[in-house]
């Protein structure tokens, strides 16, 4: 069920250098939301401006007791005036939105590449309570971009955690892909769900399909509206014609997708 | 306190309320319909139909701009046969007012469109979009010429049975010129503005944002210009005119209304805030009992 919600900030954080975590006290939303969905969520509160005048897509990066937690790199104007909003402050969502992760398999190896480690933790967690073999590769820049805050979830809803990072300051020098191969190899695998930036989700993509492993991503795009209303969030289709990030995804299976990038 | 009457009357329509949902900002009604309530409201404006599915403009598709949105959706949509199998039955069961906007690449297409939209039972008018300005073909190309105007609307009005609404493009020099022009070719009522043409560069990888180069502009932005629009056009047709153009909160819905407007359609606001068209209606309905006001053409100023 779809809400349309004014709730109140529990905690706006610098996690990292320009990454924040947000928690928002929604126990409706918490309640319905499944890994994978996202909600939309405004900057500034109702009324205040019209600049920014959309509500900014974010992944559910986890659920507790009610609260929603959301990771977000400080990018825009949007997610600059987001990242000013103070605890106790209200602000503006809808949620749950979109198609989440399939969770229905037993073995399972998630990746995530910089900001794509957000609705990778959600799916951990729901999958490592209910004793699925939960396998998680992370990627970022380097090692500021996972501080301890950030790691500590990961380690504590996880079997098994790989780190890579692009300057070697953290785990493996390296992309997420680098990994991948080799924990195919080794950890049996039913499916893989991943998300980060879209030539990290095609190379992901080509080794499902090498491995033979079906693969879920989580997909990004401009949006407007989150709901299924303005048709902005198009993305190629491998059989023609486009995908719409809000409603068909933002998770799809990976074969629906036109990777010719 | 006296009892306000929020109704309005248009070609034939009695509306319980002056706002409806502007097409490509609503879908099909469906897509909305879990998280706010349609059927209080005078009426939706269906997303375009074309007589072929039309599969819209590669993506980027859109950008935000400084209060206002760009978008190059392309009219994309399920096409005719669709729209009247998996659509329509859900719509005919809302206790409002259908509107179907509908588009094409020839006069005939349009006519076909009206004639086979006309046989419809729940239907209530066509509004006309000549005024896309995101498709190379039709769109905008009838709706910035006076002649190919009121062509596009004779074709309509000779096949369609329903009342007719002619939406007109602000990409014009003067957009009296065109509404006198589909008013004498037959048009019921005019909705203006559709978007304004723009686009956004992005400086990084120094190419426009948009796959398109050029999008339609709408939002709080656009208002002003939208509004000067209505109120020359309620001056110089008599037929209804529906005011359109970055209504986001019961104040520009007034201003719409004070310039003439018979009826207003909320589009962008809609995209962001779902409840905006209910939290407009509650808006005017104060605004109208503070001030003693118990008719809306009390509000239109001369």
């Amino acid at each position: 069920m779809r809400i349309v919600s004014t709730a109140e900030i529990t905690a706006n954080e610098e996690v990292a250098s320009q990454i924040f975590l947000l928690t928002i006290f929604e126990p409706l939303i918490a309640q319905s939301a499944m890994p994978g969905q996202f909600c939309m969520i405004a900057a500034m509160p109702h009324g205040q401006t019209t600049d920014p005048l959309l509500k900014r897509p974010l992944s559910i990066h986890s659920v507790h007791n009610g609260v929603l937690s959301f990771l977000y790199r400080r990018i825009g104007h949007g997610t600059t005036l987001l990242s000013q909003r103070k605890t106790g402050e209200c602000l503006e969502l809808i949620g749950p939105l979109g198609q989440g992760f399939d969770l229905t398999n037993d073995n399972y190896v998630l990746v995530g590449g910089g900001m794509g480690i957000a609705p990778i933790l959600f799916a951990a967690e729901d999958l490592y309570a209910r004793n699925k073999k939960t396998v998680v590769v992370l990627g970022a820049r380097n090692a500021a971009e996972l501080p301890e805050r950030v790691l500590r979830p990961f380690k504590a809803a996880s079997h098994a955690l790989y780190l890579l990072t692009e300057d070697g300051s953290l785990g493996k020098k390296g992309l997420v892909t680098d990994d991948l191969a080799e924990v195919l190899q080794q950890q049996k695998t039913d499916a893989i769900l991943a998300c980060g930036p879209l030539p990290m989700l095609s190379a992901v993509n080509s080794l499902a399909e090498e491995f033979g492993v079906s693969c879920q991503v989580s997909l990004e795009a401009h949006m407007a509206c989150g709901i299924g209303a303005c048709l902005g969030c198009a993305l190629k289709a491998r059989d023609g014609g486009y995908l719409h990030v809000c409603k068909d995804g933002p998770v799809v299976n990976a074969r629906l997708v036109h990777w010719d990038l | 306190m006296s009892t306000v009457n929020l109704s309005t009357k248009f070609c034939g329509l009695t509306l319980k309320n002056p706002i409806l949902l502007a097409s490509g900002t609503c879908g099909y009604g469906a897509e909305i319909a879990d998280i706010t309530d349609i059927n209080i409201l005078g009426g939706i404006v269906v997303k375009g139909i074309s007589i072929r599915p039309k599969t819209g403009n590669p993506p980027p598709r859109i950008v935000e701009t400084p209060s206002g949105l760009l978008n190059a959706i392309g009219l994309e949509n399920v096409g005719l046969e669709a729209f009247l199998r998996d659509k329509l039955p859900w719509l005919c069961g809302l206790r409002t007012h259908i509107f179907v906007n509908i588009l094409g690449d020839t006069p005939e297409e349009y006519a076909e469109l009206a004639s086979v939209l006309s046989e419809q039972k729940g239907i209530s008018a066509l509004e006309v979009n000549i005024s896309c300005p995101n498709v190379k073909s039709g769109g905008v190309a009838f709706g910035t010429d006076p002649f190919a105007a009121a062509e596009v609307t004779r074709a309509v009005k000779e096949a369609a049975k329903l009342p007719v609404i002619v939406k007109l493009s602000p990409n014009v020099t003067d957009i009296t010129v065109i509404a006198r022009a589909v008013e004498q070719a037959g048009a019921d009522a005019v909705s203006l503005i559709n978007t304004l043409s723009g686009m956004a560069i992005d400086i990084q990888r120094r190419r426009p944002v948009l796959a398109n180069i050029f999008g339609g502009l709408s939002g709080p932005a656009i208002k002003p210009v939208a509004l000067r629009m209505v109120w020359q056009t309620a001056r110089a047709v008599s037929i209804p005119v529906i005011g359109i153009g970055g209504i986001v909160r019961a104040a520009d819905a007034l201003e719409f209304l004070m310039a003439g407007a018979a009826a207003v359609q909320i589009g962008t606001a809609t995209l962001i805030n779902p409840k905006t068209g209910q939290e407009i209606i509650t808006g005017i309905e104060n605004y109208m009992k503070q001030r003693g006001l118990t008719e809306l053409s009390g509000l239109r100023i001369s």
